[in-house]
């Protein structure tokens, strides 16, 4: 990694150069590669977690000697949720299902590591700095249940040598979870008892083997975090028990009540709270807020103002946090970003005031300007304020307002951190309004309360007031809603209270049939209630008054509906009946569901997916001009994004396959300027009816998409031109489209095709020497490109290509050697080049008849040569090949060719399809499917020859 | 899911009671109904072998595999009207699930169609893995599905979900959604 100074008080978050205004949804929906970073206890390495494609290692960076070293082996680690370090050569890492320890030698300046992974089912506790003692809760047998807890070492723990009996016993087999407070050396438990709705809190000394009682929440409906141990009797807690808003307190464990408020925010729920270590005792150090929407740490002790005033100045403007801090080196791995700003990772030494980047989160974002959210306080009432965020395109670039309420609703809030979704829509030149509406967490506790049993009312008057607001400001020429789960029923649910108001919306994964929440499956009528009723209020008949489903009549703004079908929260029937009834009442409702789709995509490639389809559905449906003064660079973006969402109808299983859709897709990323979709386009049109208006210009779109500079389609060319399909055959010019397609990076298959014409002559100059070298290099490129992908471990890819690119030699051989135009000498060097390539010894073979005529699934049914069973599917012959060479081994490659040549009833050839194998001395099938020519009277004719066109077999089968 | 809603047993040769086994209707011909007695629709979603699913009530009976691959996943009988629950799945494999009662009841009321849910069957691991067997509500799916194949009978029937909870979908389809369609 390069490490990039930045001067204090010069940090420049932007490049002055720009690529273009929009920003691409590939860059934008992006998994952050790197990670983590964090600093070794002595401060002298940076460590970073990196997930390259799958492929993960971590890189460590000697910050004296700026040397870095990768660390890999991570082949069985599945994903890594957080790692630390437990001494200067050390890390443990918390992985999915695993927890690993990596020892890490830095003698020699090289890196020698190595992995271990835990040996028992459970989870580390805590590690006792330095001593490498771990206290580990160790999965129960299943007929028992809980963890038993154990004291001891690394070793221990990855040789599977642990002493089971010796244990630590747990206060209850219901703890659900164990954790240890440094300050007070205590082990704490918590129980949860789901039947009494109470959690249960216990503790005990290493030294003393009695649990002891510490709390207990019984049916709490407040907030109540505990931070840490001030004393042996006071802890200190984040709560909202006794107040508002959740406050920093002392709790009293003997009194069972708070006792001492150490912070209250006049407006905000703290999120955070921190304790330290002094001379004096356990203290507060600070408390973290969302201000406005913007993360904020108060440092409680004067001794750390400072550092927190200085980042304030290195940062001016975003926002930041402490990721991780070497005590040693008194240096902070810092983590700044913003709204308009996707976020990096910085080293900050506060003795130089000096702030060094570590790396972007998202580099290729790194030349993309971004809006920034502007955040104001709105009185709703004398006692309600809600919070909006506004994020302005340039220049209102389409003069349209998105309303996008989130969701929830209850607990859930906006923040002005970068939002990727809010980003690209801005981007493509839409104005955002998002709501902190009544029912957000961070306000207190009566405005979450307040939010409950308010869907379509209290909520939607809210954002309504909002809108009104933004609108007073700006006359937009459209407002569309757009919002997902909750968001996603809001955004019909405004669309049905303010039906002139809205153009579109924009609903995605959303609930729009509230009593069906309950009862959507036998489970949740059960047991989903207490969930449900925390925010619906109850279940009762008033439901139906606010849910869209029974409401859609007065929806007047078309709708694009998207959904997972194995959503289980806002479970797939919701949006069905949602566009159910919008059919039967036939508003303009389109929709996007998504296969192996949950609660939102599981893969960046259907984000990418959905909100291209979203943006084209608000241009289409507003009937939005893409402005002609879109940069070039726009314009491929745009063309890319709409070539993607075709190849999703295509060519994935997340989206179902919508040939329709596609083409549509194809068709406009053609009109940008994309090549790719020109020659798809293309090849749609060829597939299409023959009524399609557009068929006719199939031809004219490969012509474009190769002028656009796409090979296939010069490829695709050649190949019409050389068999004069939709055009009138032309070998010369068939020739010009193959060198074309090599010249435009389509070289793979157009070589072999070259070869051929300039051994045979078609359409260029004969020229042998040429066609020999030809398939020579391309052999060896086959070669390089297998073990370039056996390097990189691509393998299941390389198999396939492989045999793909293997295949299409073998026939271009085939092919020539059919032609019968090449001399004897010619025939022989080409023979010897083959035989070189796909490592033959013999041509000659012989060939015994096994069975020929009618076979149903490769069982053969009759010797016939008049195919006429209703019961056959395929037709042809098996036969025995084997090297007609005496001392041949079994395993001995052979290589033959065949043709079938198929007449008319009237005895014209009409086609004739040629075939080369490969394989070993036995059992051989050819056969044709009788689906394809029981439609006509025919004959059809096989003919089987060695690589010296010695013919093997001929028979003639009749279709009658 | 939770796991004390079913109990499995592993059992190769499990006699499943009385019951009578039963094949959907196969002609879209609204057939004059025996006195109380109604249609019974039922959705499976599997996504691993079913042989069997038991049911019991006025009248036990037994879906087989064969009609699962005849009929989309759908059962459509007449049955006596009255309350009934599933009450076993019998997998493939030979593992067989008895349903804990209270969780998986529903009625036939007389005259109509009652559909009563999509049962969903979804193995985590294929052979000897956990099975997560819930009764969804795909009402949507259902009214489809008679619109599509069974036109006849919905048109001279009330489809009504009848399964567990009190869905009013189906019945504001029926009545207020085709007055508002029609205006």
């Amino acid at each position: 990694m390069i490490i990039r100074s930045i001067a204090f008080l010069l940090l420049s978050f932007y490049s002055a150069l720009s690529l273009a205004n929009l920003v691409p949804a590939e860059k934008l929906f992006i998994e952050a590669n790197v990670s983590m970073p964090k600093l070794s206890l002595d401060g002298k390495y940076l460590s970073n977690y990196v997930n390259h494609e799958g492929t993960l290692y971590f890189t460590i960076t000697d910050l004296e000697k700026g040397q870095q070293y990768i660390v890999r082996g991570l082949d069985n680690v599945k994903r890594v949720f957080d790692y630390q370090w437990i001494d200067n050569q050390t890390l443990h890492l918390s992985a999915y299902q695993k927890e690993y320890f990596i020892s890490l030698d830095f003698t020699d300046n090289q890196i020698k590591s190595e992995i271990k992974s835990v040996r028992y089912d459970g989870y580390i506790v805590h590690i006792f700095p330095n001593s490498k003692q771990v206290l580990f809760a160790k999965l129960r047998p299943w007929d028992e249940g809980g963890f038993n807890l154990h004291i001891t070492d690394i070793k221990t723990l990855t040789g599977a040598k642990l002493n089971e009996k010796k244990h630590l016993a747990p206060p209850s087999k219901n703890v659900s979870f164990f954790s240890y407070d440094t300050k007070t050396k205590r082990i704490v438990a918590s129980m949860k008892d789901e039947e009494q709705k109470t959690i249960l809190f216990q503790y005990r000394t290493l030294d003393d083997p009695n649990w002891q009682p510490m709390l207990e929440l019984i049916d709490a409906d407040y907030e109540f975090k505990v931070i840490g141990f001030f004393d042996d009797n006071t802890l200190g807690v984040l709560t909202n028990k006794d107040s508002d808003r959740e406050s920093f307190y002392k709790f009293d464990m003997a009194k069972k009540e708070v006792t001492e408020l150490i912070y209250e925010h006049p407006r905000f729920d703290l999120i955070k709270a921190e304790m330290y270590q002094s001379d004096d005792g356990v203290e507060p150090l600070s408390v973290t807020y969302i201000d406005h929407g913007r993360y904020k740490i108060e440092y409680l002790q004067k001794s750390q103002e400072t550092i927190a005033q200085k980042l304030t100045e290195a940062f001016e403007g975003k926002q930041w946090r402490i990721l991780s801090h070497s005590e040693k080196t008194n240096q902070y791995i810092i983590y700044a970003f913003d709204s308009d700003y996707p976020g990096a990772y910085y080293l900050f030494t506060p003795a130089l005031n000096k702030a060094e980047l570590l790396f972007e989160r998202y580099p290729g974002l790194e030349n993309y300007n971004f809006a920034k959210t502007q955040v104001k306080n709105l009185a709703i009432d004398s006692n309600i304020n809600v919070e909006t965020y506004l994020t302005k395109a340039s220049e209102h670039r389409f003069n349209t307002l998105l309303v996008m309420p989130h969701g929830g609703p209850i607990g859930v809030r906006e923040t002005a951190a970068f939002n990727k979704e809010v980003q690209y829509l801005v981007s493509r030149g839409f104005d955002v309004l998002q709501v902190n509406f009544r029912g957000s967490k961070g306000f207190g506790k009566s405005f979450k309360q307040s939010g409950i049993g308010e869907l379509g009312r209290a909520i939607e008057k809210d954002i309504t007031l909002a809108v009104n607001d933004v609108l007073n400001s700006h006359q937009y020429k459209h407002v569309c809603s757009i919002g997902s789960s909750y968001g996603g029923y809001s955004a019909i649910m405004l669309a049905i209270q303010q039906p002139d108001t809205y153009d579109c919306i924009v609903a995605r994964f959303g609930i729009y049939d509230l009593p069906l929440l309950y009862d959507s499956n036998n489970v949740r009528l059960h047991f989903g209630e207490t969930i449900f009723d925390a925010v619906l209020g109850g279940n009762s008949e008033e439901l139906y008054d606010v849910s869209p489903v029974y409401h859609a009549q007065k929806i007047k703004a078309p709708v694009l509906l998207t959904a997972g079908k194995t959503d289980e929260i806002a479970v797939f029937e919701q949006s069905r009946r949602m566009e159910y009834v919008l059919k039967v009442l036939q508003k303009p409702v389109s929709s996007i569901f998504y296969d192996q789709t949950g609660h939102g995509h599981g893969s960046w490639s259907g984000d990418i997916h959905e909100n291209v389809s979203i943006y084209d559905f608000l241009v289409e449906t507003l009937n939005l001009t893409i402005p002609n003064s879109l940069s070039t660079d726009d314009k491929e973006i745009l063309a890319r994004e709409y070539e993607l969402v075709a190849d999703g109808y295509i060519f994935t299983d997340t989206v179902p396959n919508d040939k329709v859709r596609a083409k549509k897709y194809y068709r406009k990323s053609a009109d940008l300027g994309n090549g790719k979709a020109m020659n798809n386009y293309a090849w749609m049109l060829s597939q299409s009816d023959k009524n399609d208006p557009d068929a006719a210009n199939m031809l004219s779109w490969f012509i474009k998409a190769e002028e656009a500079g796409f090979g296939q389609a010069s490829y695709i060319l050649a190949e019409l031109y050389q068999v004069g399909k939709f055009v009138e055959k032309d070998l010369e010019k068939a020739y010009q489209k193959f060198l074309n397609a090599q010249r435009l990076g389509f070289g793979d298959k157009a070589k072999f095709e070259i070869a051929r014409a300039q051994c045979l002559g078609l359409g260029t100059a004969k020229d042998f020497e040429s066609c020999l070298s030809g398939l020579k290099e391309r052999d060896i490129e086959i070669a390089k490109e297998k073990e370039k992908r056996e390097r990189t471990g691509n393998k299941e890819k390389e198999g396939f290509e492989k045999i793909t690119a293997g295949n299409d030699l073998l026939q271009i051989y085939g092919k020539l050697f059919l032609a019968g135009q090449l001399s004897s000498d010619e025939i022989s060097r080409l023979k010897q080049q083959f035989f070189y390539e796909f490592q033959l010894e013999n041509s000659r073979l012989d060939l015994d008849i096994e069975d020929f005529g009618e076979y149903s699934n490769f069982r053969h049914l009759r010797e016939t040569t008049n195919i006429n069973s209703d019961k056959a599917d395929l037709f042809g012959l098996r036969f025995k090949l084997r090297s007609a060479d005496l001392f041949s081994g079994t395993n001995e490659n052979i290589a033959f060719m065949y043709t079938w040549t198929i007449f008319d009833e009237n005895g014209l050839e009409i086609s004739k399809i040629e075939n080369t194998f490969r394989g070993r001395n036995g059992i051989w099938t050819i056969t044709l499917p009788t689906s394809d020519v029981k439609q006509t009277p025919s004959k059809y004719v096989i003919n089987i020859y060695d690589i010296d066109k010695t013919p093997l077999f001929e028979e003639s089968f009749y279709i009658k | 899911m939770r796991t004390f809603l079913v109990l499995p047993i592993f059992c190769c040769l499990v006699l499943l009671g009385c019951a009578s086994t039963v094949s959907s209707i196969k002609e879209d011909v609204d057939i004059p109904l025996s006195a109380n007695s109604g249609y019974l629709l039922v959705g499976v979603d599997l996504n691993y072998a079913v042989n069997n699913i038991q049911i019991g009530g006025p009248k036990d009976v037994l879906f087989t595999r064969d009609d699962l691959d005849q009929f989309n996943n759908y059962f459509l009988v007449e049955m006596p009207a009255g309350k009934y629950s599933f009450e076993k799945i019998r997998l493939l494999n030979g593992y067989y699930y008895t349903l804990k009662s209270g969780y998986w009841d529903f009625e036939v009321k007389p005259s109509e169609i009652s559909y009563v849910g999509h049962l969903k069957i979804m193995s985590r691991n294929g052979w000897f893995s956990r099975y997560n067997i819930t009764l969804e509500n795909k009402s949507t799916d259902a009214l489809e599905y008679m619109q599509d194949n069974y036109n006849n009978i919905l048109s001279a029937r009330r489809l009504r979900h009848r399964g567990p909870g009190d869905d009013k979908f189906l019945e504001y389809v029926d009545v207020e959604l085709a007055k508002e369609a029609e205006q």
